[in-house]
């Protein structure tokens, strides 16, 4: 599952926020599944260069926020699909779609004509 | 609460009238992994080597293991590690000669990390120093400052010379320390992108004086740059770290709304250390 | 895990002394003139010179490896790591010491202990100065030999009561130092002052000295003065200084013997200087070689040799003149031994930098120009003296000329 993770130490968001969006969207886009094993922290830091604080932090609060079950002397594994889950399919596009609606904004691009977009473009 | 393996306590140092530190207070604890962030000339080094008591301060007190720096016992001695920006003391000897000289000063030599560090990092044994690249030459004084486990780990732009692959084997190296031996690590560097990963805490130093101090995730999720079209606006509730005309940086943001405010952005660490600097 | 006391006095001793090329120069010099000291017990004058020489330059190189400890963190940092060197420096004195007093017992000349002891007194307040104060490297040195070969060459016999009060002195120095708190503390500058003194070597002209009037000679001799540096033009200038001296004093009191073997001293302690430059700077040749004025880099090799040769020439003519102007005080003019004595100098020149074309290892070259400077000192000193025939001239012009070849023909081993 690391390869699908890409941490960028220059972007905008601390590395920790980085990790738990990523896992988050590979929870609920299906790619990692409910019950998968996570590698040890350890092995998540060695990976991407990173103080394993951090990276256990993000698993702290995938933990706390229900996404990961965490059990006494065993590894960290991905928690059981709750109704959360799929409320977060649509949270999580939020951010993108903000953009979105702000650069068609300042482009000038009514909302009509970027639905239209979206759909001409979702086809191709 | 444990006793930190350094404080810094006031701390002010002059050169030739020069403010070179001002009054810094800085603590580093077990586990944590200090990076000393400033701009060429900022001080950093200066803060550095006054820990080892190469220089002493104007005023205020540093603590090393407990003790005064300027008055280190042998034994404490040998619970530090320090590597230099220019190393310099092994001009002249082969790689082999060189450590094992200075494995002789230190009774807790770890062989097998000299020994995986010499062959992950290519040096050769027969080597003399003197051809050594900057890099090369680095890499073996991390491993003379590493290789018996210091519970205080002092870097002064450790990584600047080592190519990306070295830097990461480098750092996690330095998490096996930091974390699994309990030691505590202070390093400068201009490398944000690095900082950003290894560092637990972020001192960010400025014309000698402590800009920022924190742990490394709140500042990133704090630290905000405000733009506005009013001077008038109130940013009283933070703490302003820069002002200029129309925008500033603000410490302690926690996600709330401000009047006035056109734009609040968040900044990558380089970003912030750019801004603050502008 | 590994005890510390495991650890002998010797480890490191020669990457310490022999490589680093700073501290090499003295350590070397002190070792050889030590044992020269042994074989020369019958030669009065050479001995109380070496001695002194042998026991300043030992000092030297300690107090350069002094220098070294400032400089590094280490030295602060690395419990036992100054004791670990110093303490070398400390047998070496001892051994060095040790000779010296085996080849006066030999000698059987008890005023030769004054020597030994004043040249330990000298040492150690180099020694000691050079702890607290790594900028005073060269001039202390200096000054040092420069006190040093004066006493040797006005004082004929020290007189034995000062033996005493050099230990009485010396012993108060070595107690005293623990009141200068200062030694050995680390300083940002001191590795600039060890980086410096390693470019300039043993030169004792600091750097913008001169540096006005020589550029016309340093012109002349590029690309020689490119390596050698400035100094090349300030140390002719003294020279020539130097000798016109000489030769005003000559006509007053007769000095003449004493003005040549000044002036060959002189001029084979600056052509050991000039190739302790040259080697520093050897990894200019990039630059060089990428200057537009050489079409490869054996034509830049040949301009080198050409430059020598000048300097050769150069040196030839000031010897000549200064010798036939030191002759005008005496009833004969004495033009062959003359004429030889100018040949041997300038062959002196051209075989020493014959020998830095040749060896690249720094430990090596010291050891050729040491012997070397003793062969060219004794040729040009014989040649004045008893160089009095045409045979001896043919034959030195011969060897001149032979000198100039072999310095062309090694320039490509450069």
């Amino acid at each position: 599952m690391l390869e699908f993770i890409n941490v960028n130490p220059n972007s905008g968001d601390p590395i920790y926020k980085q990790l738990h969006e990523q896992i988050v969207r590979l929870i609920v886009g299906g790619q990692i599944a409910a019950g998968e094993e996570l590698p040890s922290v350890r092995k998540i830091a060695d990976h991407f260069a990173v103080n394993p604080m951090t990276v256990s932090r993000a698993i702290g609060q995938l933990v706390d926020q229900g996404w990961l079950e965490r059990r006494r002397g065993q590894a960290t594994r991905v928690a059981q699909k709750t109704a959360q889950h799929t409320d977060q399919q649509e949270t999580l596009l939020f951010k993108a779609i903000d953009q979105l609606i702000q650069q068609a904004k300042q482009l000038d691009v009514p909302q009509a004509s970027l639905a239209e977009l979206i759909k001409k473009r979702w086809e191709l | 609460m444990t006793q930190p393996l350094l404080s810094y306590k006031n701390i002010s140092k002059k050169y030739n009238q020069r403010c070179v530190l001002n009054n810094i207070n800085l603590n580093v604890e077990p586990g944590m992994v200090i990076g000393l962030l400033g701009k060429n000339g900022a001080g950093k080094t200066t803060l550095l080597r006054s820990a080892l008591g190469l220089i002493t301060p104007d005023q205020g007190e540093i603590q090393v293991l407990g003790e005064l720096s300027n008055q280190l016992s042998a034994s404490s001695k040998q619970k530090i590690g320090y590597v230099a920006q220019q190393t310099f003391g092994y001009e002249g000897f082969k790689i082999a000669d060189a450590l094992a000289l200075h494995r002789s000063f230190y009774p807790d030599w770890d062989m097998q990390l000299e020994t995986k560090w010499l062959a992950r990092f290519e040096l050769n044994n027969n080597d003399a120093i003197n051809d050594l690249s900057i890099g090369q030459r680095q890499t073996l004084a991390l491993i003379m400052a590493m290789a018996y486990r210091p519970q205080l780990l002092i870097l002064d732009e450790p990584v600047a010379s080592l190519d990306p692959i070295a830097r990461r084997e480098f750092m996690s190296d330095l998490f096996d320390l930091a974390l699994d031996s309990g030691s505590g690590i202070l390093f400068s560097s201009h490398i944000t992108s690095d900082i950003e990963r290894v560092a637990s805490h972020i001192a960010l130093i400025k014309q000698g004086e402590l800009l920022l101090l924190d742990e490394l995730d709140v500042i990133r999720d704090t630290v905000r740059k405000v733009s506005f079209r009013e001077p008038t606006i109130d940013l009283s509730a933070y703490k302003v770290l820069n002002r200029q005309q129309n925008c500033a940086i603000i410490y302690g943001y926690t996600g709330e709304a401000i009047v006035d405010a056109l734009a609040i952005n968040t900044l990558s660490l380089e970003q912030l250390f750019v801004e603050l600097h502008g | 895990m590994m005890q510390v006391s495991k650890r002998p006095w010797y480890q490191g001793a020669v990457s310490f002394w022999l490589k680093d090329v700073g501290s090499a120069s003295y350590f070397i010099a002190a070792t050889i003139t030590s044992f020269l000291c042994l074989i020369a017990t019958g030669i009065e004058e050479l001995i109380t010179l070496m001695i002194m020489f042998a026991t300043i330059c030992m000092y030297s190189a300690i107090a350069w490896q002094s220098i070294k400890m400032q400089a590094t963190e280490w030295q602060s940092l690395v419990v036992g790591y100054r004791e670990h060197v110093m303490f070398q420096g400390k047998v070496f004195i001892v051994f060095s010491n040790l000779i010296s007093i085996l080849s006066i017992i030999i000698a059987g000349n008890i005023n030769l202990l004054a020597t030994l002891t004043l040249a330990n007194l000298v040492g150690i307040i180099i020694w000691f100065l050079n702890r607290s104060f790594s900028h005073l490297f060269t001039s202390v040195c200096y000054l040092s030999f420069f006190i040093a070969t004066l006493v040797c060459v006005l004082i004929e016999q020290l007189p034995v009561w000062l033996i005493p009060v050099n230990i009485i002195a010396y012993i108060a120095i070595a107690l005293l130092h623990n009141n200068f708190s200062s030694a050995y503390v680390w300083r940002p500058d001191s590795l600039s002052n060890y980086r410096n003194g390693l470019q300039s070597g043993w030169s004792p002209i600091p750097s913008g000295f001169l540096s006005n009037y020589g550029s016309s000679i340093n012109k002349g001799l590029f690309p020689l003065s490119y390596f050698v540096g400035s100094g090349l033009s300030q140390y002719l200038i003294l020279l020539t200084l130097l000798c016109t001296i000489g030769v005003v004093i000559n006509l007053f009191y007769n000095i003449t013997e004493h003005v040549i073997f000044v002036l060959t001293l002189c001029l084979f302690a600056i052509v050991t200087l000039s190739l302790w430059s040259k080697i520093q700077k050897q990894n200019s040749w990039e630059l060089l070689f990428t200057l537009p004025i050489y079409n490869s880099s054996f034509s830049a090799k040949v301009a080198l040799s050409n430059s020598v040769l000048k300097l050769a020439i150069l040196v030839a003519s000031l010897c000549f003149i200064t010798a036939s102007a030191l002759s005008l005080a005496n009833p004969t003019f004495l033009i062959f031994n003359i004429l030889s004595y100018s040949l041997a100098c300038s062959a002196g020149v051209l075989l020493s930098f014959a020998i830095g074309n040749v060896c690249k290892n720094i430990n090596l070259l010291s050891f050729f120009m040491c012997i070397s400077f003793g062969l060219n000192m004794g040729l040009a000193n014989y040649m004045f003296d008893h160089g009095n025939n045409i045979s001896e001239l043919i034959i030195m012009a011969t060897y001149t000329l032979a000198m100039a070849a072999i310095n062309r023909f090694t320039v490509r081993y450069l």
